[in-house]
């Protein structure tokens, strides 16, 4: 056996002076007195002691060397066959994973997560040293490598849960990294091990898996999303998802509340291995807030899935300038929009506009033009939205991209053209219709900067009088309005719902965390010191007493 | 035990208490003790006490001739015979007084300088006897207030007569002397050779006809056995040793032993109608001298 503190053993000298302590105290304390008439006839005297008292003696001295023995041997540190002798190195890796927050015994998963990462930081010896990192993408260095207890636990006490499913992955690189700078350092992952992507056996090698928390019943909202149709200006359509992870139906009651106010009650069965849905359809051109409650009947550990919110913003206004010769057909198609401002002028302003949209009909925008989004119909020249190649003889339409948002409910299949020009588009421009090969209308209408380009004149086809026209500037129109979707992170989504626990003892290697004891985090040979310390106590102030005899 | 100084074992406060404790006791002692200390003998002082019978050998010069005249008989007139109140203080000067803090024996000589005040003041004849192995030196009988401070300068010159004392052995010497009848006021811890020894002490001073006064004076740590431990008792006065394991069913045996002790000199002195006055030296002297004339029998 070998003891990291050695020189402890040099204590040993202690036993000169308990032995002659010892004799010392053999030695009768005289004490005098001024008669001895009340001390006659009392029972025990020390030359009537029998024989085991007299030995009792020796074996206090005996007890009282080998109580120090043990003492010394605490002190000095022993090392059990198999323990290291050197100081060692650990990074600790935090999972502040939403589903962490799921009910653990009396605590949460976090607590217990907390607790381990304590008692890990209570059990280095002196020399050791930890890292401390909080998974996440990317993860955050809590703590860089340091032996001092106090900044180990303060940083660990300090980490906070965070909102959605960790992707440990970063953390886990993070920490194969940290370990390169300290050979023979070990990686101790405390998680519940709910991930959006499990971890491959390389990221997890080496790597010591506290595992937290245990399999749970759950069932919540994995979605609440209020979005705007494209049917109309205000229209919304309100989504709810429930699922749950037992193997049995759960019932629930869910309450929607729109604005504060009571919007629907649903009695819910969440059938097992399915989801629940339902979805709402309305209109309102004010914002409008939505709150999500799911009450599931028993038990339920995961409380933060069964309250979802969403939003709308209110409908925005848009201003349409126009540049182009009186239009009607546009004019028209435009001021018959909801919340749309049409301004026509001709010829184009010099340096462009504040309006959210601006068509040029026939004509193309300057060159230092600045505009949101601009449309051109039937541009005479090149420009940024392509070459221009010629007129298309003949032309007609023969594809029509109809998934794209531009073209929704816009059927120009039959639409009759006189005359078009072709384009060959600029790099990035997506075809929305074209004519065998050669575009008609194509553009970036997706997302900043937006532009279309219409290549035919609109006065040389029958365009303007179709249903499709006015349902293509309604779209026009509202791919420009704001998104109003839930916001992303107001339910921990159904990875968290299901709580399954992705990682197993086949892919790291899993140590229980300790139970939340303090004294789990005292060395085995305190034990011995105190116990002989205790001992020593009683048994000096038994033979001292005399009460043993 | 070192020769001590008047001045330091009597300061100038103990004494000016002393003077303010007399004035209290003429107070205390006449209203409740007329008439006591009168002889029974018939004597020439100038008090009427009674008339007898003449009878054959009587002197004449004592008859009445006026109670004659209204009589027609011969009567003596006996006048009250006044005489000098004895008052022998036994201090034990035993080596068993050489104890505690502060010294019994500086407490008892104390006791002794303060009713020794009160009786010389009181124009009493004042004896200090040393109770003691050895023979020592009395303090013989004297009377007046300026005897005083001899009194004090003996006092403090006394020494503790070594060991192995006997109280009765002690008192018996200082009965064959043949002291006076008068007040004896014994001042002793009453820690005998063995238990028997202060009460055969205190029956022969009555024997003598003596009246009696106790004041046992003890030690606090006396009366206790101490803390617990194991010890070789030393008995300071004779000598004697014991080893002893002191638990906690040895000092309870202690304690009943020192009861029964003080109970037996207590139920003595409520036989004999002694006054006994048993305190420890922590009690401040002045309470205890005011504590003796309350109680009466220490002083006249």
């Amino acid at each position: 056996m070998n003891f990291l503190w050695p020189i402890a053993w040099s204590l040993l000298g202690l036993a000169l002076p308990i032995v002659l302590f010892y004799l010392i105290r053999q030695r009768l304390r005289v004490k005098p007195v001024t008669t001895l008439l009340f001390w006659e006839n009392l029972a025990p005297k020390v030359h009537n002691l029998p024989l085991w008292r007299k030995l009792r003696r020796f074996v206090s001295l005996l007890l009282q060397l080998l109580l120090l023995a043990l003492i010394i041997f605490a002190l000095a540190r022993p090392i059990l066959p198999g323990q290291s002798t050197v100081a060692t190195s650990v990074i600790l890796v935090l999972d502040p994973s939403v589903t962490m927050a799921a009910k653990s015994g009396n605590g949460t998963r976090w607590q217990d997560a907390v607790e381990t990462a304590l008692h890990r930081v209570d059990a280095m010896s002196f020399g050791d040293q930890a890292a401390v990192i909080l998974a996440g993408d990317p993860p955050q260095v809590l703590s860089p490598w340091t032996g001092r207890k106090g900044d180990l636990r303060e940083v660990i006490r300090a980490a906070k849960i965070g909102s959605t499913v960790t992707d440990i992955r970063p953390a886990l690189r993070l920490a194969q990294n940290l370990v390169l700078s300290h050979p023979g350092a070990s990686i101790e992952l405390i998680s519940d091990t709910v991930w959006t992507v499990a971890p491959d056996k390389d990221s997890l090698d080496k790597v010591k898996l506290d595992l937290v928390g245990t399999a749970v019943a759950n069932s919540g909202i994995t979605l609440f999303a209020a979005r705007p149709l494209p049917a109309g200006a205000g229209e919304y359509q309100l989504a709810i998802k429930l699922e749950q992870n037992t193997t049995t139906p759960v019932n629930g009651e869910l309450t929607i509340q729109q604005n504060g106010q009571l919007m629907d009650v649903l009695q819910v069965t969440i059938p097992p291995g399915q989801t629940w849905q339902k979805f709402w359809r309305a209109q309102s051109m004010d914002a409008v807030s939505f709150e999500a409650t799911w009450k599931p009947q028993g038990e339920d550990s995961f409380a933060l899935d069964q309250q979802a919110s969403a939003h709308l913003d209110p409908v925005r206004g848009i201003n349409v300038t126009l540049v182009s010769p009186p239009n009607p057909f546009l004019e028209i198609a435009l001021g018959s929009q909801t919340l749309v401002k049409t301004q026509r002028v001709w010829p184009a302003p010099a340096a462009g506009d504040a309006a959210d949209l601006t068509i040029f009909n026939g004509t193309v925008p300057p060159a230092d033009w600045h505009g949101k989004a601009i449309v051109l119909i039937n541009p005479p020249q090149s420009g940024f939205w392509g070459e221009r190649v010629g007129p298309i003889d003949k032309p007609l339409v023969s594809e029509v991209d109809k998934d794209a948002a531009l073209m929704r409910f816009a059927d120009v299949s039959d639409v009759q053209l006189h005359d078009a020009t072709e384009f060959k588009p600029a790099p990035g421009a997506h075809v929305y219709v074209d004519s065998f090969g050669k575009p008609l209308i194509f553009g970036h209408w997706e997302s900043d900067p937006r532009w279309v380009v219409v290549a035919f004149d609109l006065d040389q086809s029958d365009f303007v009088f179709r249903t499709a026209f006015p349902i293509l500037c309604a779209n026009l129109i509202q791919a420009l309005r704001p998104d109003a979707v839930a916001e992303a992170n107001n339910v921990p989504g159904p990875v968290a719902t299901q709580l399954k626990q992705i990682a197993s003892a086949s892919s790291a290697e899993v140590v229980k965390p300790a139970p939340g004891h303090w004294w789990n985090a005292i060395p085995f040979w305190w034990w011995f010191a105190l116990d002989a310390l205790l001992l020593l106590l009683i048994e000096w102030s038994l033979y001292t007493r005399r009460i043993t005899e | 035990m070192p020769e001590i100084a008047v001045d330091a074992l009597f300061d100038r406060e103990f004494l000016q208490r002393l003077e303010a404790l007399s004035l209290a006791a003429r107070q205390l002692v006449r209203g409740r003790m007329k008439a006591e200390r009168r002889s029974s003998a018939r004597g020439s002082s100038v008090e009427f006490a009674e008339y007898r019978p003449f009878t054959e050998g009587d002197d004449f010069r004592y008859i009445d001739w006026n109670a004659f005249a209204r009589w027609r008989q011969l009567v003596l007139k006996l006048f009250v015979e006044e005489e000098d109140l004895y008052i022998h203080f036994l201090l034990d000067g035993t080596a068993s007084m050489d104890f505690g803090d502060p010294l019994k024996f500086d407490y008892a000589r104390k006791i002794v300088a303060g009713l020794g005040y009160l009786g010389l003041s009181n124009l009493d004849r004042v004896s200090v006897v040393p109770l003691g192995s050895e023979p020592a030196q009395w303090w013989f009988p004297s009377r007046g207030r300026d005897r005083f401070l001899p009194l004090l300068r003996y006092l403090a010159a006394m020494p503790v007569t070594g060991a192995g004392a006997h109280l009765e052995t002690a008192t018996r010497k200082w009965q064959m002397m043949k002291p006076r009848r008068g007040l004896v006021v014994m001042v002793s811890d009453l820690w005998g050779f063995e238990r028997g020894d202060a009460l055969r002490a205190m029956d022969r001073i009555r024997y003598g006809r003596h009246e009696l006064a106790v004041i046992q004076v003890m030690d606090e740590t006396e009366q206790s056995a101490g803390a617990a431990g194991e010890y070789e008792l030393v008995d300071t006065e004779y000598g004697h040793r014991r080893k002893i394991i002191l638990d906690r069913a040895s000092a309870k045996e202690f304690d009943d032993n020192f009861r029964q002790y003080q109970e037996s000199i207590r139920t003595y002195c409520r036989r004999y109608q002694v006054p006994l006055l048993q305190i420890n030296t922590k009690l401040p002297i002045m309470d205890l001298l005011l504590k003796s004339l309350q109680q009466g029998g220490f002083v006249r």
